[in-house]
């Protein structure tokens, strides 16, 4: 029996001592007794003998303690379900950008080929349905209008729309990623009818802080406008949900709490949700790379944020249980379309023809088969020793495939892609059991009496998850 | 009274363990509660509950995620469906 490398024992100021262990997904809390056990083995020590014979089987059952070979057959198990929904056939995921031309020139945005005039021809819009209908297995289409900015191609929406909703399939919804600018009454009124089920729109800050950072063409304010269609859009009849990003860095980060509270205290009861995200450098941005927060300062302003102002992160503080979890760029069959019918592996490389997988209209539609192939297999964490050594990968699963694949096969080393988890997971933990406490505390306190608790030493304060199996309902 | 009132109570509960023992050793809730007003925290039963709602949202939150099998809800992703930005894991660059 050995000690999990994906243990980690700790004790904290005033929390108590806790082990938790990713490949389970589990946090144990300990008493000194038990505490200086997992010690004594972590160190390579065997004790005199674990008497506790339930202590035993739970270090077992959530694999604090493991046989050899034993994490790296579970690991294999990992990579077998992963793999499985990598090459599932029933779903098709794609990001359409009906144009790439934006009404928009934000300060960072790493996009290049706003001012063309590319829009997608009705020839492609028609190749593009045939391409889909190719795909005979599937069952479910999801698609996120992207660009540019997807609402100045609206007309093309809703042409393919209309031929998405008569594919017969089970299930076929969108969402749309926009400025916000033009989603006009007009436009609101037919989300429904689109079956867009969700709508992220980006704001920067209050006003004075968005109106410098995410402008018009040629350099007018747009939040007034913005604000005015998001209103239009909370009083309306839409039944999706609306999400504002917040782009932040150096530049915003103070004004982040304003927006929220602003819009939270406005659309107060609506479907309206707030969630600040990273800008990031990634491409040959003229916006200075200086500004943006790294992976650990932006844990920090994570972890800030929940403690705080009880604002938890997007999944909450624990780490995630796992689900299999593959980003669309190392699903299959799951593809960015550009508007003349290019085929990316991601929505952030559009426009890039390097980048380039495939195209519907080519008769061998995946003409870089090589670079497909990188995005589906070869940036397989499995397949990583650096993943595989590292001690948070059953919760990170490899990180974002876009930012490893120009980070590992495109020389830009200094591209971060690796999970927060990695330098940060013993102050997500303790933010979590801190959370635990408050919470166990306030229940004490609204219960008459004394509450007796059971003196065995050791308690699981969060569960495991357990995964099925996914071959027992992938249909690919 | 406040929600904020609420939250500055339980901070100290957490904080400082004689306060946490001098409230406690009060058997009742609606006394507890009283002895929380007279010392100086102004909040109602019905906020420190909405306190204890807020807190077991975020305990609950992420933990039991994973949709563990393979439906046609479950699109790969941890983060609910279209694809936002999983915090740590999807960075989809900004725009």
């Amino acid at each position: 029996m050995q000690w999990s490398r994906y243990n980690k024992l700790f004790r904290t100021e005033g929390l108590g001592r806790f082990c938790y262990n990713a490949l389970s997904n589990t946090l144990i809390e300990l008493d000194e007794t038990h505490f200086d056990l997992l010690e004594g083995y972590r160190r390579g020590h065997e004790p005199s003998g674990i008497e506790d014979k339930g202590f035993f089987g739970l270090l077992r059952e959530k694999r604090v303690l493991v046989k050899a070979g034993e994490e790296e057959n579970l690991l294999l198990v990992r990579q077998h379900r992963r793999l499985a929904n990598c090459f599932n056939t029933t779903r098709l995921n794609l990001t359409i950008c009906p144009t790439l031309r934006c009404n928009f020139r934000c300060v960072y945005c790493f996009e290049t080929t706003q001012a063309e005039g590319r829009f997608m021809s009705v020839e492609t819009q028609e190749r593009l349905i045939a391409w889909i209908r190719e795909h005979s297995n599937i069952r479910t289409l999801s698609v996120s209008w992207y660009g540019g900015e997807p609402l100045l191609a609206f007309d093309t929406i809703c042409a393919l729309t209309e031929n998405f909703l008569s594919l017969g399939l089970a299930q076929y919804r969108a969402a749309l990623f926009t400025n916000g600018y033009l989603l006009d009454h007009e436009k609101i009124v037919q989300l429904n009818d689109l079956k867009i089920v969700s709508i992220e729109i980006t704001l920067d800050g209050l006003a004075e802080v968005h109106d410098t950072r995410r402008v018009l063409v040629g350099g007018g304010p747009t939040y007034d406008r913005i604000l005015e269609n998001v209103s239009a859009l909370m009083d309306s009849d839409y039944s999706g949900e609306c999400r504002i990003r917040v782009n932040l860095d150096k530049r915003n980060l103070e004004g982040f709490l304003d927006l929220r509270s602003e819009l939270l205290g406005r659309f107060k009861g609506k479907k309206l949700s707030v969630h600040p995200e990273l800008v990031t450098i990634t491409w040959e941005q003229s916006y200075k790379r200086d500004n943006c927060l790294d992976t650990g300062e932006w844990a920090g302003f994570d972890l800030e944020l929940a403690r705080r102002h009880g604002i938890l992160p997007t999944g909450g503080l624990h780490p995630p249980g796992y689900s299999y979890y593959v980003c669309m760029a190392g699903m299959n069959q799951d593809f960015t379309v550009g508007p003349e019918g290019e085929l990316y592996k991601c929505g952030d490389a559009v426009g890039r023809s390097a980048m380039v997988v495939g195209n519907i209209h080519a008769k061998d539609t995946i003409t870089h088969p090589e670079l497909r192939a990188q995005y589906t297999i070869g940036l397989d964490p499995y397949r990583d020793p650096e993943c595989l050594a590292c001690a948070v990968l059953p919760i990170c699963e490899g990180g974002c495939p876009q930012r490893r694949m120009l980070a590992k096969h495109n020389g830009r080393e200094e591209i971060e892609y690796c999970s927060p988890y990695k330098t940060r997971l013993q102050d997500y933990l303790e933010a979590y059991i801190d959370t635990v406490r408050a919470w166990e505390m306030c229940s004490a306190l609204l219960q008459p009496g004394s509450i007796s608790v059971e003196q065995s030493g050791y308690r699981v304060i969060s569960p495991a998850v357990e995964a099925q199996n996914p071959l027992a309902s992938a249909g690919g | 009274m406040s929600l904020e009132q609420a939250k500055l109570f339980m901070e100290k509960m957490k904080t400082d363990e004689a306060f946490r023992a001098k409230i406690m050793a009060v058997q009742g809730v609606a006394e507890r509660l009283q002895m929380a007003n007279s010392e100086g925290y102004d909040f109602t039963e019905e906020e420190i509950k909405t306190v204890l709602a807020e807190l077991g949202d975020a305990v609950v939150e992420g933990v039991a995620g994973g949709a563990g099998g393979d439906d046609a809800e479950n699109y790969g992703c941890r983060e609910e469906w279209p694809c936002g930005c999983w915090r740590d894991s999807c960075k989809k660059q900004s725009k």
